[in-house]
């Protein structure tokens, strides 16, 4: 009782104190329970944050999944001077100076050194250093500069990050490829499939820690970001640099060439390989414009093909019917008609006049079998596909038109203009996908660009499989007959220059001339413009490329022509597609010619060199139960790789042995080209990791 | 005192837990509570120390990731044949571009 009585003087003494402990304490429960149960807006912002979690944009590869585009990390870099000890600053700004300028490029060590001090003068606390953004590489080696290694807080380096597209391969199929700003304009694949490679973001929300480090809250859900499909392309990187590089080597002849535009197509697919877009921009050519899809325009001669194509499928000539191009100008409706050879072809069978491109000879044919039946030739065209929407992968397709007899736009030399290839518009691509589907038998393709979307993962999301635009343009005799008649202009017409003994090349030359803005095609001074083109395909007896190369000239009282200017380029991305083509050449006979029992290969993975020694016609060297192998002549040996112990590895290539050496930890240099051939330490000699091994390469063989 | 006021006191005061041994009596159940909220914290100091060893590990995985992007785009754009005919020429190489491809040999 005792006991009570004492708690009843201590509560009385101490009532208050207790009160306000017991207030503090429900207080404190109540802000456990407000923070454990209330939404976020009770809690300070400062501590918690929703963090973006960016989607991958997904890169656009080529058709052997090479990477023609993708997104990476790039660096501004920015300095605090506010922060940076003056004593450090006086010490070591001329290193830093020196070191930014070695990086950098732009300015000497002493401008850099004066701009520094200039910055620190005024105390500059967001100051911009680099004239570019930097990569991860170029940031951790600008890491362990004098000043900036000092981090933040003491070296005043700011990075900001930011994710770019990056192009590896520079400019390369630009135009194709195109890009998108922020504002979603844009060209090319990047533009015409933004949505699918966009992919979207998704968030999460972060708090801080004791510490300042920000970790994602558990009990928040996340919403995860969707990745953008990688797009994989038909683009043949092979094909396209050679596509490039021989139409700017070509354009750079003259100064008279503003552009020009080189496509090749697979014939069996319609698989677009390359497309190159070349337009001067102060005295330099960039894919700055689409020619190819872009551009309708008349194409000329090239189009005499669909005129013989129209004449053999009615059934009006055979090619060695006679035709008479006379000894000058034809004069028509008031208008005189002239061939390249001023005085005149004489007379020709109709094949001759398609490997000579006379304009006379193709617009008699066209009068004279068509001059009461417009509408049959128009239609005939119609028929061939030449002026069909395409509907292809990325935007900017022009129209492409043909005028009908009923139009405005008809007059009487509209039907001898279309018999050589004027009076209809087409762009580049058309023209091709015609020539593509006589080379593939009639069978029209639809040309295209995209392949497949692939996930981050690299799973297939999706297939484009080629899709047939006709399975027949015109009859099997027809396209044999024209197949020979496009033989022959390479090989006895205005394309002889490049016929090849090595394969052979079938196509047409085309040299136009283009409609000026002011009307006619040629001004009051003289001057016109010039659209020089040659388009084919081979290998002649199983076509398996189609390709057309036009070339726009300025205005000009010269003239260019196809056989000239575009067949050269044809001729340049041919060879270097035929060069990778062995299977076009026949197989040879090695049967009894071999000399070594095994092959002779260099040493390196046991499981890859099986690969490689089981396509080959030699005995299988025995790898059983071997990692690594060493090959010296006929000796095949297993490696062993044992810690310190140097691992033998004579006669391998320099990626192996650095793999294996590295792996284990060792320091490695090396010097020469070709295989190792000598090794220090010696294979087998006791090393320990800090031993430097040297490594000498050479093209001899292994003695 | 009112017995109100008492009870007040004895249940509020903590007096409940401290006369006739309240404590120790039930030391077990106050030890297993203690446990839990040491476990408690523990997990969570434990869950913060993952995420934040995640966070860093995310951190290394994208610099990493473009630190190869940027040596692979390097190595896509040197592996370009005119980059290699220029670095050939640089070295004083007489390699030629072959006119025809390599032949197929059947055994």
């Amino acid at each position: 009782m005792s006991d009570t009585r004492n708690i009843g003087i201590i509560v009385r003494h101490f009532k208050w104190i207790f009160y306000l402990f017991f207030l503090i304490g429900m207080m404190a429960i109540g802000k456990i329970i407000q923070v454990q149960c209330s939404e976020d807006k009770a809690i300070p912002d400062s501590n918690y944050k929703s963090v973006p979690i960016k989607a991958i944009r997904g890169s656009i590869l080529a058709s052997d999944g090479r990477t023609l585009a993708t997104s990476m990390p790039y660096y501004e870099i920015r300095m605090d001077f506010g922060v940076i000890n003056d004593s450090i600053f006086n010490a070591d700004a001329p290193a830093l100076a020196e070191s930014l300028s070695s990086m950098f490029k732009n300015k000497s060590a002493k401008a850099y050194l004066y701009q520094l001090r200039k910055y620190k003068k005024a105390n500059k606390r967001y100051q911009l250093i680099a004239n570019r953004t930097i990569d991860y590489v170029e940031l951790e080696k600008l890491k362990k500069f004098p000043i900036l290694k000092l981090g933040q807080f003491k070296g005043g380096l700011i990075v900001i990050r930011e994710n770019k597209r990056t192009y590896p391969y520079g400019g390369l199929a630009y135009r194709t490829i195109g890009y998108v700003n922020n504002n979603g304009v844009g060209v090319g694949i990047e533009k015409s499939y933004d949505y699918i490679l966009k992919g979207k973001d998704g968030s999460q929300k972060m708090i801080r820690k004791l510490g300042g480090e920000w970790i994602p809250v558990t009990s928040e859900k996340v919403i995860p970001a969707v990745n953008g499909f990688n797009i994989k392309t038909t683009i043949d990187i092979n094909i396209q640099e050679a596509a490039e590089t021989a139409l700017r080597e070509q354009l750079k002849q003259s100064d008279l060439l503003k552009g020009g535009t080189a496509i090749v197509m697979e014939v069996k697919t319609g698989a677009i390989k390359a497309i190159s877009n070349m337009q001067k921009n102060n005295g330099r050519f960039d894919e700055t414009y689409n020619y190819a899809i872009g551009d309708a325009t008349e194409p000329g001669s090239t189009l005499k093909l669909a005129t013989l194509v129209c004449l053999l499928e009615d059934g009006y000539v055979s090619l060695n019917d006679s035709i008479d191009a006379g000894h000058g100008p034809w004069r028509y409706a008031g208008r005189n008609i002239t061939d390249s050879h001023a005085a005149g072809f004489g007379k020709l069978t109709v094949k001759g006049a398609f490997e000579k491109s006379s304009n006379i000879c193709f617009a008699k044919l066209a009068t004279k079998y068509y001059a009461n039946q417009e509408d049959k030739f128009v239609s005939r065209f119609h028929e061939l596909k030449i002026c069909d929407k395409l509907n292809l992968d990325i935007d900017g397709e022009a129209r492409a038109t043909i005028y009908s007899p009923e139009s405005k736009m008809w007059s009487k030399l509209s039907l001898p203009m279309m018999g050589f290839g004027y009076g209809v518009l087409i762009t580049p691509m058309h023209t091709l996908n015609f020539y593509n589907a006589i080379a593939n038998n009639g069978k029209m393709m639809k040309p295209h660009f995209i392949e497949q979307f692939i996930n981050q993962d690299g799973t297939v999301e999706k297939n484009f499989p080629p899709q047939t635009i006709s399975g027949s343009i015109c009859s099997k005799h027809t396209v044999r007959e024209v197949k020979k008649a496009l033989r022959g202009v390479v090989a006895e017409g205005t394309a002889k220059s490049i016929n090849d003994e090595r394969y052979q090349i079938s196509g047409k030359t085309g040299t136009a001339q283009m409609a000026l803005k002011e009307g006619g095609y040629i001004d009051r001074f003289g001057y016109k413009k010039h659209q020089a083109s040659f388009v084919g395909f081979f290998p002649s007896d199983n076509p398996q490329y189609s390709c057309i190369v036009v070339m726009y000239s300025s205005k000009t009282r010269g003239n260019f022509y196809g056989g000239s200017w575009a067949a050269p380029v044809f001729k340049k991305i041919s060879d270097i597609i035929y060069i990778n083509h062995p299977e076009w050449n026949e197989v040879e006979d090695g049967a009894g010619k071999l000399t070594k029992d095994y092959p002779d290969v260099a040493g390196g993975r046991a499981k890859e060199l099986n690969i490689v020694a089981s396509n080959l016609p030699m005995k299988r060297p025995d790898i059983n139960g071997k990692a690594w192998i060493s090959i010296n002549k006929d000796t095949i040996q297993g490696i062993s790789i044992e810690s310190n112990r140097m691992p033998n590895v004579l006669n391998m290539g320099l990626k192996d042995a650095l793999y294996i050496l590295e792996n284990e930890g060792y320091s490695v240099s090396s010097s020469g080209v070709g295989r190792i051939v000598k090794q220090y330490p010696e294979p087998g000699a006791v090393t320990n990791k800090n031993t430097k091994i040297i490594l000498e390469l050479s093209d001899n063989e292994l003695k | 005192m009112s017995k109100r006021r008492y009870l007040g006191a004895y249940i509020f005061g903590g007096q409940i837990l401290l006369i006739n041994g309240g404590l120790i009596r039930r030391w077990k159940v106050i030890l297993y509570v203690f446990v839990l909220i040491l476990c408690y914290i523990s997990i969570h100091f434990l869950v913060a120390d993952t995420l934040t060893t995640r966070v860093r590990n995310d951190k290394i995985i994208t610099n990493l990731n473009a630190e190869y992007t940027g040596k692979h785009a390097r190595l896509l754009f040197i592996s370009k044949r005119q980059e290699i005919d220029k670095r050939l020429k640089k070295m004083g190489s007489d390699l030629i571009a072959p006119d025809n491809p390599p032949k197929l040999t059947k055994f």
